[in-house]
């Protein structure tokens, strides 16, 4: 070959790398950075009369986590986004099945249904909510009516008014991978159970929920994980005093200004979040696997 | 005896998606209720959006948050485009770590990278304000962005390319008279998507805009706080039909054109976190 | 590639691949991905106004080569000359060839006339003369009337064709298809066949047409080119080809044919051999050049040769029974085995087939039909 084309082609090739400059720079200093500084920040130690900080590589911070002022709102945030979950793939596996069994426009209706709320603001959705749970709201009403609670209960700015407050916002996420799961299962497989002398209960039981269970685990993903992580939520439902993980970690900067302290915080919130989707994920991997 | 009692199972559904509405369509309702204490119908009124909107730190957040939304939607879709075409050619090493820093973005909670901007702007005495929360968003937006177009590109025959260059077309040229063309619905629909995105963001735009700039979620979650009135519902309302009609007319665009951007539209910002 | 090989390439006289400029020149032409070479150093000469096929198997190198012409590939060596001007290291929208594409790869947002237009607007053609062109192509290749459709609401044959117009609007000094075909059924396929040939003829430009279907480049092709393992195999015009392959590989690509072994027992003066075949006995055939006396050698009989007749004077042949016929509308395909257990396909006349499955037969064919070649045709590459 010319060598003049050679030098052309690399030159040519540099230009080309020249197009992952923006994205990679933005992540590098706009993410990757920030990130790093809360690492360092993490190991570091602040003067609470000064508000000087000191770095160092003092693991201080991090057993300041185990104190149980903060360990409360920590703990909390798992229970709630794990009974959350929970409560999502119960109220979510019936209507992904009865999706998935409609067929033609009743089924574009019915998961048009379950999206559009997602396409509204999640703010406003959180703080539709609230109403709905607040002290003699229709919520309180309906309880009572249906003879499910007597005498007084407060539902606001408590743990289960900001659970209740995730499972209403994050529902649409599980159904849908829900749904997808069931829909690509061949309803001959259930006919075929029942034909073999199953009863519905164990046809649910020993065919449709082993066969959804790439579809839990993805459901489980997007709601846990956020949820987990969850701001804006308990910070709406929460009144100031149900506080989460998240609204812990912001405070420390917000309002205390232990930098060190924060970020220790937040790393340690990272680390779990990826722990658990590491998990979920190597998880899921084993479903598709056994069902595929 | 039919499987999975399909009739409970409907009535189920039904009773699920009612709750769904019932407290979005309770803001609208009481965004046109004349009770200003929100308990009773009392008649239709559009007042409390005549007065939102009369309310000049109302109009001045609206403005912030279409500025940070124009904003960070133009500059996330350079950052896009050029990662889109880059990815195409670039080895699969390349790609995956390419690839990991743009979903590390959407999977990290926004709580977490915010607080890091947060510290590392004050570090460096980058004021807060409309700039600052751009920056934050395009952290995000461009991530998202970057995925649709990636997806729309994959789909695309290098021959389409490759044709357009045999006739005669140089780099810039097939760029702009087929591969742009052929990139439209889904750069509309990327845009679209952030817009949406950031017209409801809270958490960067919080902590990011300092006493400088309020975009109008954050006004509202401030409001909320307070006291929820009428004229909240208001405002509300209309952030939701914003959020809305982006998103539906994003979805309208990808039934008529493939856009790449279909988990993204199903699940929505939350979702693309797996 | 073989000795052989080099005389029928320079004995290629039809499309006068020895004209005073050829319109492609490839000279030791390579590509390697990785370890892999696709393409391992060919040399052709293409010549003006010539319908020139590359076949062979897929992953012969062939469609590599077309894109590397195109300049869509970089050669990893060798040269490209399109009318004498060395263009290898141009890039693609400066050379002066245009490529049809396997997939056609259309515009999808652009219509008829504005894919036929594409190239033109990049030359900044005027108006006017934009226009008539577009619609003159189109009316060369019957899609008058078609102009405002896009790509998509056309049939396969309909895209193909604007594909193909789309490039030759431009009058290209070379026209480079690739498998422009192999997306059509086969009825479709004949017709287009016909078509190319006819508007080649018409426009006169020269073709290089990559196919793996080698009853399709005999029938359009001045000269082909059968490739293998990114060399070419053999390169003359279809009944060279066809009649005297050089390889075992080359006679099993172009076509079914009986491969019976035979010992080479002697060189005769004319160039032509005595073998020996098992159950057939001694008989004189022509072949590949240099065969050795005692090589084993390879004959080949064509199925069209042989006939239900016994052996005479100027014919060989052997015994053997019917296991199958098929009826081929007018003529039947016959499958017979000796004695020996080798298999014998033939296609014979309906009218002179008195066989039955079971029957025992006698079959023979002129001598002159007989082709020899070496059996092992890792020799004949080796000798390149």
């Amino acid at each position: 070959m010319v060598k003049g084309a050679r030098l052309k082609a690399r030159s040519a090739g540099l230009a080309r790398h020249l197009l992952a400059l923006p994205g990679v720079g933005w992540t590098v200093l706009f993410f990757l950075a920030p990130l790093g500084l809360l690492v360092v920040y993490s190991f570091g130690s602040v003067n609470l009369l000064t508000f000087q900080v000191q770095f160092g590589w003092t693991l201080s911070n991090y057993g300041d986590i185990f104190q149980k002022l903060y360990l409360e709102p920590v703990l909390r945030s798992f229970a709630l986004s794990a009974a959350a979950t929970l409560a999502c793939l119960l109220i979510g596996f019936p209507v992904a099945f009865t999706i998935a069994r409609a067929r033609g426009r009743r089924q574009a209706l019915l998961l048009l249904g379950v999206m559009v709320p997602f396409w509204t603001s999640f703010v406003v959705r959180t703080y539709g909510i609230y109403d709905v749970i607040a002290d003699n709201g229709p919520l309180y009403h309906l309880l009572h009516s249906l003879g499910l609670v007597h005498g007084y209960i407060h539902l606001l700015f408590t743990p289960v008014g900001v659970g209740i407050g995730i499972v209403y916002t994050y529902l649409p996420l599980m159904i849908l991978p829900l749904y997808v799961a069931l829909e690509r299962m061949d309803p001959a497989l259930m006919e075929a159970a029942s034909d073999l002398g199953a009863r519905p209960w164990r046809v649910l039981r020993r065919v449709i929920l082993p066969l959804a269970v790439p579809g839990i685990i993805a459901g489980c993903i997007l709601v846990a994980i956020p949820a987990t992580g969850e701001y804006v939520i308990p910070q709406i439902l929460g009144g100031g005093t149900t506080l989460m993980f998240g609204n812990v970690v912001s405070d420390q900067f917000l309002n205390l200004g232990d930098y060190p302290f924060g970020a220790a915080l937040a790393v340690a919130l990272t680390m779990v979040l990826m722990g658990v989707l590491v998990f979920l994920r190597s998880r899921s991997y084993k479903a598709e696997a056994a069902v595929a | 005896m039919r499987l999975g009692r399909p009739r409970i199972a409907s009535v189920f559904t039904g009773l699920v998606l009612v709750c769904l509405y019932a407290p979005i369509i309770a803001v609208i309702v009481f965004s046109v209720d004349k009770d200003p204490n929100l308990i009773s119908w009392k008649g239709f009124t559009t007042q409390w959006y005549v007065q939102a909107f009369k309310d000049p730190q109302v109009r001045r957040d609206l403005l912030t948050s279409l500025e940070v939304a124009a904003a960070s939607t133009v500059i996330s879709l350079v950052i896009a485009i050029c990662a889109g075409l880059w990815s195409r050619r670039a080895s699969a090493r390349a790609r995956r770590i390419f690839d990991g820093m743009t979903y590390s973005r959407i999977v990290l909670p926004e709580v977490v990278f915010a607080l890091g901007l947060l510290v590392l702007f004050n570090k460096l005495h980058i004021g807060f304000g409309v700039g600052a929360i751009v920056l934050g968003h395009v952290v995000f937006n461009s991530a998202y962005a970057t995925i649709i177009i990636q997806a729309r590109l994959a789909s695309l025959s290098d021959s389409l390319e490759e044709a357009a260059a045999d006739l005669g077309a140089n780099r810039w040229r097939v760029f702009k008279r087929v591969t742009f063309p052929l990139l439209l619905p889904a750069v509309l629909v990327a845009a679209l998507l952030m817009i949406s995105f950031s017209f409801d963001d809270v958490i960067v735009s919080q902590f990011l805009g300092g006493n400088n700039a309020e975009p109008i979620s954050v006004l509202l979650l401030g409001m909320i706080h307070l006291h929820v009135t009428p004229e909240v519902n208001a405002i509300g309302t209309a952030l939701m039909l914003i959020t809305l009609i982006t998103f539906a007319t994003a979805g309208l665009i990808t039934l008529a054109r493939p856009t790449g951007a279909g988990q993204l539209l199903a699940l929505g910002r939350r979702a693309a976190r797996e | 590639m073989s000795d052989a090989a080099v005389t029928e390439q320079q004995s290629a006289g039809a499309g006068g691949g020895q004209g005073p400029v050829p319109a492609v020149r490839l000279i030791s032409l390579r590509r390697a991905y990785g370890d892999v070479q696709a393409v391992d150093g060919i040399d052709v000469q293409i010549g003006d106004g010539e319908f020139f096929s590359l076949i062979g198997p897929s992953g012969c190198g062939k469609t590599t080569t077309l894109r590397m012409i195109a300049g869509l590939v970089e050669p990893s060596g060798g040269r490209i000359e399109v009318r004498g001007r060395d263009v290898t290291a141009l890039r693609p929208h400066r050379r002066p060839v245009n490529t049809v594409f396997q997939q056609y790869a259309l515009f999808p947002h652009l219509n008829v006339f504005e894919n036929v237009a594409f190239g033109l607007r990049e030359r900044r053609v005027a108006a006017a003369e934009l226009t008539s062109r577009v619609t003159e192509m189109l009316e060369l290749v019957d899609l008058t009337g078609r102009e405002r459709n896009r790509p998509s609401q056309l049939s396969g044959g309909q895209q193909q064709r604007v594909a193909l117009a789309r490039s030759l609007v431009l009058r290209p000094e070379v026209l480079l298809l690739d498998e422009p075909l192999g997306a059509l059924d086969l009825k479709l396929r004949k017709q287009l066949q016909l078509q190319l040939k006819r508007i080649q003829h018409e426009v006169g430009i020269t073709f290089v047409y990559v196919t793996h279907d080698q009853e399709e480049a005999f029938f359009m092709s001045d000269r082909v080119a059968i490739m293998r393992d990114g060399r070419i195999e053999q390169l003359g015009t279809p009944p060279e080809v066809y009649r005297r392959p050089v390889t075992e590989f080359v006679a099993e690509f172009v076509g079914a044919s009986n491969r019976l072994p035979a010992t080479i027992v002697r060189r005769l003066d004319d160039g032509a051999y005595e073998a020996d075949c098992d159950g057939v006995g001694m008989f004189r055939a022509v072949g590949v050049p240099g065969l050795e006396v005692g090589q084993s050698a390879c004959a080949i009989v064509r199925p069209e040769a042989i006939s239900p007749a016994p052996v005479q004077t100027g014919r060989a042949g052997l015994t053997a029974t019917v296991l199958d016929l098929a009826y081929l509308g007018h003529q039947i395909s016959c499958v017979a085995e000796t004695a020996g257990g080798m298999q014998l396909t033939m296609t014979v006349h309906q009218h002179h087939a008195p066989v039955s499955v079971g029957s025992s037969h006698e079959f023979s064919w002129p001598l002159e039909s007989v082709w020899l070649l070496s059996r092992d045709d890792a020799g004949a590459r080796a000798a390149v």
